[in-house]
Parts: C-alpha cells; sequence; structure tokens
C-alpha cells in the first residue's frame, strides 16, 4: 500500500500560508457600497460658486487634478444600508424609515473618472462597489463631447457589466438620481425597471445597455439611447438621443422611437391609431400584438434603396367618436386594416424623412444591411455612406391583420 | 433450524481458522495452506506445558487452574451407571446452559447409561458421544487450548478417566436483546428489524431474507484476549472471490488484543486508516445487508457487534438508502438526489456563503445583496467568525445530544433552539443570515443516510470555511479540487471509492446515481465485479413489468 | 487493483482535456483579430489539419503499444539524437503548462479575486494538480471523468443562453474578400488546438486499444466544436470589430447574458468556478507529460518520479511568472502554441516515418 500525503495536512499547510500572508480580496459584505446608479455630468469651472454652508461641500467635490482641467462631474449613487427595508422588518432597525434619505448621492468633479472615483472613497468608509451597477445617466452636453472619451472607464473596469442600462437627461443627469421614488427604494433601481413596459408602450426606446452601446460604438453604427425626464418623485422616459460616431446628433421625440422600434424588428407591442373610415372625426385604434420589419437592402442599375415590410397583427382595440352602430364585420375590419396599414406608412416615412434630411443618422443601421448582405457595394460606398444615406429612396409598405376584436362585435 | 446454523457456524469455525495468533501472515495462498495442516496454538505458547493425562481429576484441576480457579467455573466428577468409569464436565456457569448439560449430557451417563462398556475397549471412547450423549457433539480435543476456548465460548468439556482426550459438546446459551427496530437507520416503508449483540440472531436474520444455498458464512476467531467470533458473509456465485479473499486476509491477518463492534474491527481492515471518510458501511439493517450481499458485496457481523459491515463501499453506496427500493423509480430518484443536495450542502454551503458574501457580493443579485447587507450591518464580527461559531456551537449541540440520557435530551434542544435562534441574533452578535446558513447545514447533514459520513462532511466544513475567507470562491474550488483527488484516490478493498462516477458506465451509474430503473433491474452493478452479472433474465423483465 | 486499465470513456475525455483549456476564453479574440467575421471558417480547417497531423500520430504510437512518446523517440531516433528530438517538446510541454496556468490565473484576478497575488494562484494550481499528479494515471483518469461534465455542461449553458442575444447578421458577409486571410488563418486556427500530442502518455494504459483509438479520434472533434461554436456565437452576439478589443471574449460572453432566474443573475463569476475545472484537468494532463518527458530525458529511474513532480511545483510557477505583464503573457503563450506547428508536422512526421522503415526493417530481418 502507497502511503498517501494525508491531504489534511496538505490543507493545513495551505491554510497556514494562506492565513499568514493574509486574505486579500475579502471585505465583508456591509462594509461595500453598492454603487447603483452613476449620472455624468458636464462641468465647466465656472459653475461653482461657494455659498454658505455648502461651500465646504463644494470644496470636497473638487478633485485636484494633476494634468488639465476637470470637465467631468461624476455622482454616484448607493444604497444606505442601515435603512434598507429588510433590516426594518427584522426589528433591529427599529421604524427609522420615515422620510430620511434612503440612498447617498456623492458627487466628484475631475478630468479622468477613475481619479474621482478614487477621490470619493477618500469620502466614504465604505468601498465603493460597481458590481451591482445598474444605470448609468449621462447628460446630453457630455454626450455632446463623445461617448468614446468617457466609456472606455466603465468597459475597461473590472466590476463593471456590460448590462448596465445607458440613459440620456437633457440638462442635469444628477437630478434624475435625486429622484425619491415612491415604489421603489433607489432612484437607479426605478429607473433601471423602468423600460419593462418596453411591450405596452411602443415609444419606450429599446433597451440599450453598455454592451451594445460599445458594439455600435466600435462598429461604427449610429445608434439611440432612451431618454428621460423627472419631476420630484418620478422619471419618465421621453424619446430618445441619437449617437452618430460616439457623439450626440439631435434628439428623437417619442413618435420618431416608434417608427425606430419598427425599424429595427424591436417593436415589441403599442398600439396604432387611424381615422374610422368614411368619417372625419373618428379614430379607431389597434393593439399591436405581433410586428415583424423585414428590411432588404435593393441594388437596381447600380443604385440602392431599401424595401422595408412591415407585418402587424393585432386586435382592434377602441373606437372613438362612432356615431351610428354600425357593427363590426369582416368587410370593416378590411378597411380598418388598410387605414392602420397607411398610418404606419406615413409615420414611418416622415420619420425616416427626419432622420434623413434633419439629422442625417443613420439610425436604422441601414449601413449594416449593406455591409452584410451587399458587400461587394459596401466597399464601394463606406466612405460616403453619410451624403449616400440622406438621399436613400427607402420604401415602406405595411400589412396588418386584425386577429381579435375584443367581447363586442 | 437455528441448531442447523449453529453447526454451520462451528464447523465453519472450525474449518478454515485457528491461525489469527502465532504468526502473523503476509501472504494469503500461505495462510491457507497453513490452515490445513495447522497444528499452531490458539494461545501461544501460555499453555504449552499443561497436557490432558489419563487422570481425571488432575485434567480438571489443570484445566481449573489454567483458567484461574475462577468461581464461575462448575466441574462436576460423576461415575457411569453401572460402570467404574469415571466422566467429569467442565463449563462455565453464566454462558453454558446448564440445563443443556445436566439434562444431555450428566443424566444419560449418570442414570441412563445401561450398555456394558469394557475398561480396555477402544470402541467405549465412541460409543459414549454416539450412543449415550443427547446434547449436540461437536469434536474429540486433546489440546488444551481448544478446551479452554470452547469453554470461555460457553461450550462443555466431558472428560472421561483414563483417556488423554475428551470431548466438546455444544451447550452455549445466547442472552441478549430482543430483535429491535433500528435506531440509526430507521425506513419508512422497509422493514423495521434490526440486528442485535448475538451472532446467532443476526445470522438468523440473514438467513431468513435469503435462502440461497451458496450463501457462505465464513467463521473466524479474532483477538488476541478477546477471541469473539466474526462471521464473514458473501454469496459465492455472486461475490468477486478476490474480494473475499483479501476481506480473509486482512483479517487473519490482525494481531490485536480485540474490538468489541463491528466499527473498530472496520477501523482495523481498512485501506486507509487516516481517511476521514468511511471505507466501509455499517448497517444495522438485515435487509440491507442482504441487499449488499446481491451485489456482490461481503458483509461481517462480529459477535456482541450490532452493525454489519459491508464491504466494498463507494460513495454513491452511501448516499442510497433502503427506501429508494420500495418507490417507484422516478420518486426514488428524487429522494436519492435530495440526499446529493444534503450532502453538498452540509459540506459546502458555509464555505460558499462566506466565499460570495465577503469576496464576491458581485455574484447576487441585487436585492439580495442588500438584503443580506442590511442584515450584518453593525455585526462585530467578520463572517468567517460567525460561521466559525455557529458551527462549534452545532458540533457541541450535536454532541450533547448524543451524551445526555433520553430523558433530559430535549432540554438541549430547548436550550440550543433559544441560545441559537433567537438571543444570539437578538444580541446582535450573529447575523439571522448565517443562522439560516447553518441550520441549513445542520439540516443538510441529517439527509446521509451514513453517520460516519456526516461526521466526515463536519470535518471538511471549517477547513474549506478558512479556504473561502481567505481566497473566495478560488479557494473553495481549489479545495473541491483537493477533495475530489483525494476521493478518487481512495480504495475500499480495491474498489475506488469514487465508483461508479468513474469510470462511466451507464447501467451502473442509472443503477447507483439515479436510480433502480426498470433495465437496470436486470444488470448488477458491474464495478464490483460480481461472476454473475445478470440479476433475472431478460424474459423474467418482460413478464414481471407486463411489458 | 493493479489491473486497472484508463477505459475507453477514459480516454476520451483525455483527450478532450488534453486540447480543450485555457484557449477557450480567448480562441474567439485571437482568431477575429485574424480574419474578422471568417475566423470560424479558419477554426474549421485547423480542426482537419488537427486531424491530418493526428491520425499518423495515431499510427506511430500504435507501432509501439506498450511505450510512450519520450521513450518512443528515444527507441527510434536513439539515444542522442532522440535526446534533440525530444528536446522542442519538453520546452513545449512545460512551457504550455506553465503559459495557460499564468493566463488563467490572470483571467481570475480579473474576474473572480482582484486583489489576491497572481503568484498565489499559480502555485495553488500548481500544488494541487502536482498531487494528483503524485497518484497514479488512474487517480487521475477519475478526477477528470468527475471534472468533464461539468466543465462541459457549463460550456453548453453558456452557449445556449448566450443565444439569446446573438444577431446572426453579424456574422455576415462570409467569405468576402477574405479568403486569403481565412487561409493565412489555418495555421493559428490550428495551433489553438494545441495539446493532441498528449495521448500518447496515456494511450498505453487504455483497456481497449482499438476503441481507444477511436475515442481519441472522436475526442478531438469535440475541441474543435466548442471552439467554433464558441466563436460563432462572439462574433454573433460581439460583433467582429469589437471582439478585437476583448480579451477574454468567453467571459465577456458570460458577463452580457442576462438570465432573470434571480440566483443565476450574475453567471459570469460562477463560470468563473467552472472554468477552473477546465484549465485544471488541462494543466495536470501536461504536467504529467512533462514529469513523463523529463524523467525519460535525464533517464530517472521510476521510484525517483516524485522527485521530477516536486521540481515541477518549483519549475512551472517559475515559468508562469516570468512575463512581466498580461501582453506578454498573450505573446509568449501565442509563441509557444506555434512550437506545436514544428512538433506536428516536423518531429512527429520524421519520428513517424523513421519508425516505421525501422519496423519494416526489423520485419524483413
Amino acid at each position: 500500500m502507497k502511503k498517501a500525503i494525508p491531504p489534511i495536512l496538505l490543507l493545513i499547510m495551505i491554510i497556514d500560508l494562506l492565513t499568514l500572508t493574509g486574505c486579500w480580496d475579502r471585505k465583508d459584505i456591509e462594509n461595500r457600497g453598492y454603487v447603483l446608479g452613476i449620472a455624468v455630468d458636464s462641468y465647466s469651472p465656472k459653475d461653482t460658486k461657494a455659498k454658505g454652508h455648502e461651500a465646504k461641500k463644494e470644496e470636497f467635490e473638487e478633485t485636484e487634478t494633476a494634468i488639465g482641467q476637470p470637465i467631468y462631474e461624476m455622482t454616484v449613487q448607493i444604497p444606505i444600508i442601515k435603512r434598507s427595508p429588510s433590516l426594518a422588518a427584522s426589528g433591529a432597525g427599529g421604524s427609522s424609515g420615515g422620510n430620511e434619505p434612503k440612498t447617498w448621492q456623492i458627487s466628484q468633479v475631475g478630468n479622468a473618472f477613475i481619479s474621482m472615483e478614487r477621490e470619493m472613497e477618500s469620502r466614504t468608509s465604505l468601498t465603493l462597489y460597481y458590481e451591482h451597477l445598474q444605470v448609468l445617466v449621462l447628460s446630453d452636453k457630455v454626450l455632446k463631447d463623445g461617448l468614446h472619451n468617457m466609456v472606455d472607464f466603465f468597459l475597461r473596469h473590472r466590476e463593471m457589466r456590460t448590462s448596465v442600462s445607458l440613459f440620456v437627461a437633457e440638462g442635469s443627469a444628477k437630478k434624475i438620481l435625486e429622484v425619491v421614488p415612491q415604489e421603489e427604494d433607489h432612484a437607479a433601481t426605478y429607473l433601471f425597471e423602468l423600460p419593462i413596459n418596453a411591450d405596452k408602450n411602443s415609444r419606450i426606446a429599446y433597451k440599450h445597455n453598455l454592451g451594445e452601446a460599445m458594439n455600435c460604438l466600435r462598429s461604427g453604427d449610429a445608434f439611440i439611447l432612451p431618454r428621460v425626464e423627472a419631476s420630484k418623485d418620478e422619471i419618465k422616459i421621453t424619446g430618445g438621443a441619437l449617437i452618430k460616431d460616439g457623439k450626440m446628433a439631435g434628439w428623437a421625440d417619442e413618435l420618431d422611437i416608434e417608427v425606430i422600434n419598427v425599424m429595427a424588428d424591436k417593436y415589441q407591442g403599442g398600439t396604432v391609431i387611424g381615422r374610422l373610415p368614411g368619417s372625419d372625426e373618428g379614430i379607431i385604434i389597434m393593439e399591436v400584438t405581433s410586428s415583424k420589419t423585414k428590411v432588404t437592402p435593393v441594388i437596381k442599375d447600380g443604385e440602392l434603396s431599401f424595401d422595408v415590410h412591415v407585418k402587424m397583427k393585432g386586435k382592434y382595440a377602441e373606437q372613438v367618436g362612432v356615431t351610428s352602430g354600425g357593427l363590426v364585420d369582416i368587410e370593416y375590419i378590411k378597411e380598418c386594416e388598410k387605414e392602420f396599414a397607411k398610418t404606419i406608412e406615413t409615420r414611418c416615412k416622415k420619420t425616416i424623412e427626419k432622420m434623413q434630411k434633419e439629422c442625417n443618422v443613420d439610425v436604422f443601421q441601414l449601413n449594416r444591411k449593406v455591409r452584410t448582405q451587399k458587400p461587394a457595394y459596401w466597399e464601394e460606398v463606406k466612405d460616403e455612406w453619410d451624403e449616400i444615406f440622406p438621399n436613400l429612396d427607402i420604401n415602406v409598405k405595411a400589412d396588418v391583420t386584425i386577429q381579435m376584436i375584443g367581447v363586442m362585435k | 433450524m437455528l441448531n442447523i446454523l449453529r453447526k454451520w457456524l462451528s464447523k465453519g469455525g472450525r474449518g478454515e481458522k485457528q491461525n489469527t495468533e502465532g504468526e502473523e501472515n503476509k501472504d494469503n495462498q500461505q495462510s491457507q495452506k497453513n490452515q490445513t495442516q495447522n497444528n499452531q496454538t490458539i494461545y501461544g505458547q501460555k499453555y504449552q506445558n499443561i497436557k490432558l493425562t489419563r487422570n481425571l481429576q488432575d485434567n480438571i484441576t489443570n484445566i481449573k487452574n489454567a483458567m484461574n480457579n475462577n468461581f464461575d467455573i462448575k466441574a462436576k466428577e460423576f461415575r457411569l451407571r453401572g460402570q467404574e468409569i469415571y466422566a467429569g464436565v467442565i463449563y462455565i456457569e453464566n454462558i453454558a446452559n446448564e440445563d443443556t448439560v445436566l439434562q444431555h449430557i450428566v443424566n444419560p451417563l449418570m442414570i441412563e447409561s445401561s450398555l456394558i462398556i469394557d475398561r480396555d475397549d477402544p470402541i467405549l471412547f465412541k460409543t459414549i458421544i454416539e450412543s449415550m450423549v443427547t446434547a449436540e457433539y461437536v469434536k474429540v480435543v486433546e489440546s488444551i487450548d481448544e478446551i479452554i476456548l470452547a469453554l470461555m465460548s460457553g461450550d462443555t468439556f466431558l472428560c472421561i478417566q483414563g483417556y488423554e482426550k475428551g470431548f466438546i459438546i455444544s451447550t452455549r446459551k445466547y442472552v441478549g436483546r430482543q430483535v429491535g427496530e433500528p435506531i440509526l437507520e430507521p425506513s419508512v416503508q422497509g422493514s423495521q428489524e434490526g440486528f442485535t449483540e448475538t451472532i446467532r440472531d443476526n445470522v438468523g436474520l440473514i438467513r431468513r431474507r435469503l435462502r440461497d444455498p451458496n450463501l457462505v458464512f465464513s467463521v473466524h476467531q479474532l483477538g488476541r484476549r478477546t477471541k469473539l467470533e466474526v462471521v464473514v458473509i458473501y454469496i459465492k456465485d455472486i461475490a468477486d472471490q478476490n474480494i473475499v479473499n483479501d476481506v480473509i486476509k486482512r483479517i487473519n491477518a490482525l494481531d490485536i488484543e480485540g474490538v468489541q463492534s463491528a466499527a473498530q474491527l472496520g477501523l482495523h481492515i481498512t485501506d486507509s486508516p487516516n481517511s476521514i471518510f468511511p471505507l466501509f458501511q455499517l448497517t444495522e439493517r438485515p435487509d440491507r445487508t442482504v441487499r449488499g450481499l446481491m451485489e456482490g458485496r461481503v458483509a461481517i457481523l462480529i459477535e456482541g457487534g450490532a452493525r454489519a459491515l459491508l464491504v466494498p463501499v463507494t460513495l454513491p453506496l452511501m448516499v442510497q438508502s433502503v427506501d429508494d427500493y420500495c418507490e417507484n423509480w422516478i420518486i426514488a430518484s428524487i429522494l436519492r438526489l435530495s440526499r446529493y443536495v444534503g450532502l453538498f450542502v452540509s459540506a459546502f454551503l458555509p464555505a460558499i456563503y462566506i466565499a460570495v458574501t465577503s469576496h464576491h457580493p458581485g455574484m447576487l443579485p441585487n436585492v439580495l445583496v442588500l438584503t443580506i447587507a442590511g442584515s450584518r450591518a453593525g455585526m462585530p464580527f467578520p463572517a468567517i467568525m460567525e460561521a466559525i461559531l455557529m458551527e462549534v456551537t452545532i458540533a457541541m449541540l450535536q454532541e450533547a445530544s448524543i451524551r445526555l440520557p433520553r430523558v433530559v435530551g430535549q432540554t438541549v434542544s430547548i436550550v440550543g433552539g433559544l441560545v441559537i435562534g433567537q438571543a444570539a441574533v437578538q444580541a446582535g452578535i450573529v447575523g439571522p443570515i448565517m443562522v439560516i446558513i447553518t441550520a441549513l447545514t445542520a439540516i443538510g447533514s441529517f439527509t446521509i443516510p451514513d453517520y460516519s459520513l456526516s461526521l466526515a462532511t463536519r470535518a471538511i466544513r471549517i477547513p474549506f470555511m478558512i479556504l473561502a475567507s481567505t481566497l473566495g470562491i478560488f479557494g473553495v474550488s481549489m479545495g473541491m479540487l483537493l477533495l475530489l483527488i483525494y476521493i478518487a484516490d481512495l480504495k475500499s478493498f480495491g474498489v475506488r471509492y469514487i465508483r461508479p462516477l468513474s469510470p462511466y458506465r451507464s447501467s451502473d451509474l442509472r443503477q447507483i446515481l439515479v436510480s433502480s430503473k426498470k433495465s437496470s433491474m436486470i444488470e448488477r452493478p458491474i464495478f464490483l465485479n460480481p461472476q454473475d452479472k445478470q440479476k433475472q433474465s431478460e424474459a423474467k423483465k418482460g413478464d414481471g413489468y407486463g411489458k | 487493483m493493479e489491473n486497472e486499465k484508463l477505459t475507453t470513456s477514459q480516454i476520451f475525455v483525455i483527450t478532450v482535456f488534453s486540447i480543450l483549456g485555457v484557449d477557450v476564453l480567448v480562441v474567439p479574440h485571437n482568431m477575429v483579430t485574424l480574419v474578422d467575421q471568417d475566423a470560424w471558417i479558419s477554426l474549421i480547417l485547423g480542426g482537419l489539419l488537427l486531424y491530418i497531423g493526428a491520425i499518423p500520430f495515431l499510427y506511430l504510437l500504435n507501432l509501439y503499444p506498450d511505450k510512450d512518446l519520450p521513450q518512443i523517440i528515444l527507441q527510434v531516433a536513439g539515444k542522442w539524437l532522440g535526446r534533440i528530438l525530444l528536446l522542442p517538446i519538453i520546452i513545449f510541454v512545460v512551457m504550455y503548462a506553465g503559459m495557460s496556468t499564468r493566463l488563467f490565473a490572470q483571467a481570475l484576478k480579473l474576474f473572480l479575486v482582484d486583489k489576491t497575488p497572481i503568484w498565489i494562484m499559480v502555485i495553488l494550481l500548481v500544488i494541487v494538480a502536482a498531487y494528483v499528479v503524485y497518484k497514479d494515471v488512474h487517480t487521475m483518469g477519475a478526477v477528470l471523468d468527475i471534472l468533464f461534465p461539468i466543465s462541459i455542461v457549463t460550456l453548453i449553458i453558456l452557449i445556449v443562453l448566450s443565444l439569446q442575444n446573438i444577431e446572426p447578421d453579424r456574422i455576415k458577409p462570409i467569405l468576402f474578400r477574405n479568403t486569403k486571410n481565412v487561409l493565412k488563418a489555418i495555421i493559428p486556427g490550428f495551433y489553438h488546438f494545441a495539446g493532441f500530442g498528449a495521448i500518447s502518455y496515456f494511450l498505453r494504459y487504455a483497456a481497449n486499444r482499438k476503441s481507444a483509438c477511436k475515442s481519441y479520434l472522436l475526442g478531438l472533434g469535440v475541441p474543435v466544436f466548442f471552439y467554433v461554436v464558441t466563436t460563432v456565437i462572439c462574433i454573433m452576439v460581439f460583433g467582429a470589430p469589437p471582439l478585437k478589443v476583448i480579451v477574454y471574449p468567453t467571459l465577456n460572453l458570460s458577463k452580457s447574458i442576462e438570465f432573470e432566474a434571480a440566483i443565476l443573475d450574475r453567471l459570469e463569476s460562477f463560470m468563473a468556478v467552472f472554468w477552473i475545472s477546465l484549465v485544471f484537468s488541462s494543466l495536470v494532463l501536461f504536467y504529467y507529460s512533462s514529469v513523463r518527458n523529463f524523467s525519460e530525458f535525464f533517464s530517472i529511474p521510476g521510484k525517483y518520479t516524485k522527485y521530477v513532480i516536486l521540481a515541477h511545483i518549483l519549475m512551472l510557477p517559475i515559468i508562469a511568472l516570468l512575463p512581466p505583464s498580461s501582453l506578454y503573457v498573450f505573446e509568449l503563450h501565442d509563441k509557444v502554441k506555434y512550437m506545436e506547428v514544428l512538433i506536428g508536422f516536423g518531429i512527429f512526421p520524421i519520428v513517424t516515418v523513421w519508425a516505421a522503415i525501422k519496423k519494416k526493417r526489423g520485419m524483413q530481418q
């Protein structure tokens, strides 16, 4: 019989080795500051106006920069663990709840995110920890400088995950995180959960997370980031920001978002409105249950054009302003279908035109279609896509099928 | 029937043993050869100079002296009726059945003997035992060693004036517990009988369940002083002969004072005595033993031990329970799976908890991480200290509840529940999540059918916790790898402890890991190397399941 | 028991693990850097090349069924020439073991334990590997047997869960003005399958040689399949341009998965745990191979093997910790793997032909 090294001995040896040299990564769970949201604003030195007792805090927020001037203001939101609901439930925390804030926003000003982050560590007893980061809110001013400049930190940092949701705020991004939401405990969580209703409301831009945004950036595609606005206790997704070459190139309103969703085949659900057939006043509304869009690049005589075919299925949801008690029958539904298709086509055309002429942002990522499906053509035009895109012929054709009419005829 | 059994026992015993002492056999074949022409003494040189003489009185005195004239040694001299032949019996009062001695030996010889016996007739000696004594005759003995051993076992020595030899007559009295319920291994659907301390009853329990003439009981005497019977049981045409020989070889090679229980014996014959994992299976259930035998394993019973020792054993076999075979295979698989989960939880859960919370909270979802952090806010100890504290408390509680008399046992659970569950949390020494983890760990360890195995999980828990707190999940994984290598290297009587998880063989896996699914009822687990690989014929399968 | 043998399934597992190692973390990145979205074609072609290299090699091993690679080389090429031929193999094996340990420790540091020094992880991995090598080949087989389903199931889970993120468009255009690059990248495609020779140290323990050879050839297909599939999935999820900057795409892949079921919310750390078993297994195989190599090279008798094992505990971490930064590690790792081409298409054929001729002459005489 072979005499084996008792593994217990081996284990003890290893454990000794370890405990003697130290525990490098150990940090108990309650000693970390879980950053749930980050807001990035742009900063220009003239903003600092020391006033009264706030002065000290303002001073804290300055990061001394070795090279260059501070241009960003980063705000992180961490939950105050003592006031987390579970503790109150277990009885040890008492009923401290009330109106006390449940989160702590720390702001810091500087020109590099890592130095801002490290400066923040000097202001908190917790170690900032980013694995639970949910949202990144960017101010439109920052975006105008370019996303490239700032996203590097978030991609390189080991704790960051690519599933962080990106949002754009007009004006101050910090304000969004300062919202005290009604349902959730933390503004960041609230914001993160918002796009969950994208299957009910097509005007919510389909979610863009950090990873996808980076992919678009690297591939040179234009994309859209949802825009958020805040009141005291509410946040709303209103339209989106168009990003081209990593810079913000304009706003898209909610109706545009709808079309962009359709074109990107990310339409999950929503309503389509149409005129009541044979009437000037009434309107009919369809609830879309499924939507499929096919975008095909067509080259005819060396000219590129696109055929967009939208297929929607839905329910007849509501009619407003119907005077006579006309029944909903097959004939009627057929007319309605045509009516809806017409609305979709006009809506699409309008937005496409806006994107082509006004903004010149290929937010539909048509360039990708060309690149993947007509590679030979793409090789020729890839450098002058900006000139080609506004003049592209994009034909939209919509097919609508109404499958159900509800419980009334 | 019991008589037949006993014959089995005695014959088998006399047939193949008797060289346990004196020399240490390194070579099995050698030892078997020796057994046939064995003239070795049982008690070594001790009684070498005492010889039986023709004088009855001398013999009795010598034997009594050899046994230090203890008060319970009874000797009776008498005269055969109508003859001038004197005879004597010696027995030990409390372990020999006195009624048998008087009724079946003394009575017939003294009163009922009517044959004329010629003093010089050599036939006489045989006639006494063949025609006169009605008690069960065992053998003729000449050596004092054998006589003493027989007396010590409860047999009676009958000695005749004028002969340098005598008879051993079986008069053993078995006093023991009634067959009771198994305590450590209760079963819902299985039988409610458990082994007792009497080897004769235990053999009967097995015999009753397995009426196979190929069932072999090979008896060995073990212990320099205790001289207890050890019975090695196997089914001749199933069990791998190599394993059987190995077991017998190891038992015969033992040179120890004596063992009192099957577990002790197991520790003496195990492959690696340093192993924290049990390399033999202890069971108090006859039905489990029988199942083991039919799988081709070897069972070992020892006089005075209420457990059977089943070897070889592998880790997956340890996780089986008798109830597995009483349920539909789907249900049984779920049950078994839950036991595997229990095994995993009981060994690793605290370590994983520590690693995740103190190294990688990123693994936890947002809400959970805030809940745990919230519950730990303001705790004085780091998670590792908390865990060790709880672990020690639980270990003490378990130990206390075993040691305490059953009447007081209630108190322990109340005190323990109060101390751990409530006071510690309220005082803010231990977080509520830690209490949950500890409780889960304890529950997990209770699902393991084998007590020794659940003790093994307890032994590895704290090292893993330390690894977790120094290196996080990486440390835990390295520890698991180390453990895996260790287990993979262990062998139980030549069978790797990890089989049949490796090497893969689908029928074994299905049978051991999942459960007795239809098709796997046909074949025996091949890793035990059975001679007869089929359990039932293919045709039977069709009949049995109505196709 | 003494007559224990490696079963056919164990040979299969060993084959898979000898190739499927730390490379699974970096293959998509490396290949996409060379050939953009057509990387997977190069990989498939590289896989074919793998078979072209492996089949004659198997023939060589079957010429000497009871010997392992270094013994065969020494037997065929003689004492001195054999040692010269053996030298590149020795260097390759020991460097490969060292580099993959380092590469993996680096990935662990990045994704799991930030502040723990690399040397601790390297040494720990090597010590545990030494422990299993110190036991016999059969223990090794048993350990790998257990780790195999764990690793493979993890990979499959990763692939299946990633399917929700894919955009099949990204893999197009296929082979558009890229054929030259694709062909050029066959060699790198091939050397990512480095380690197919590791079987030569285990085949002689096989219980059933014929089916073991079959399972070896079958086993070679598994890593090819997984490398191709992970590369395709990575391209479809990230797109070719971003892949060029992602260092560990496979780990990032698990990072990008959003899984609703609460406990698996964050997959990548769990994945990192299972990578450990994958990389550990290939480390063990290379460790053992290296120990055999050194023992044969210096003609160290069997009873002193344990000192060779101990020497490796020192040697491997030193090699692993040699490169000063992670960028050097990638470069060195690639260079070491390049040696596989030299060995697979230089030394193995020479030895094979030599051995075949020798056998034939022996037959004639």
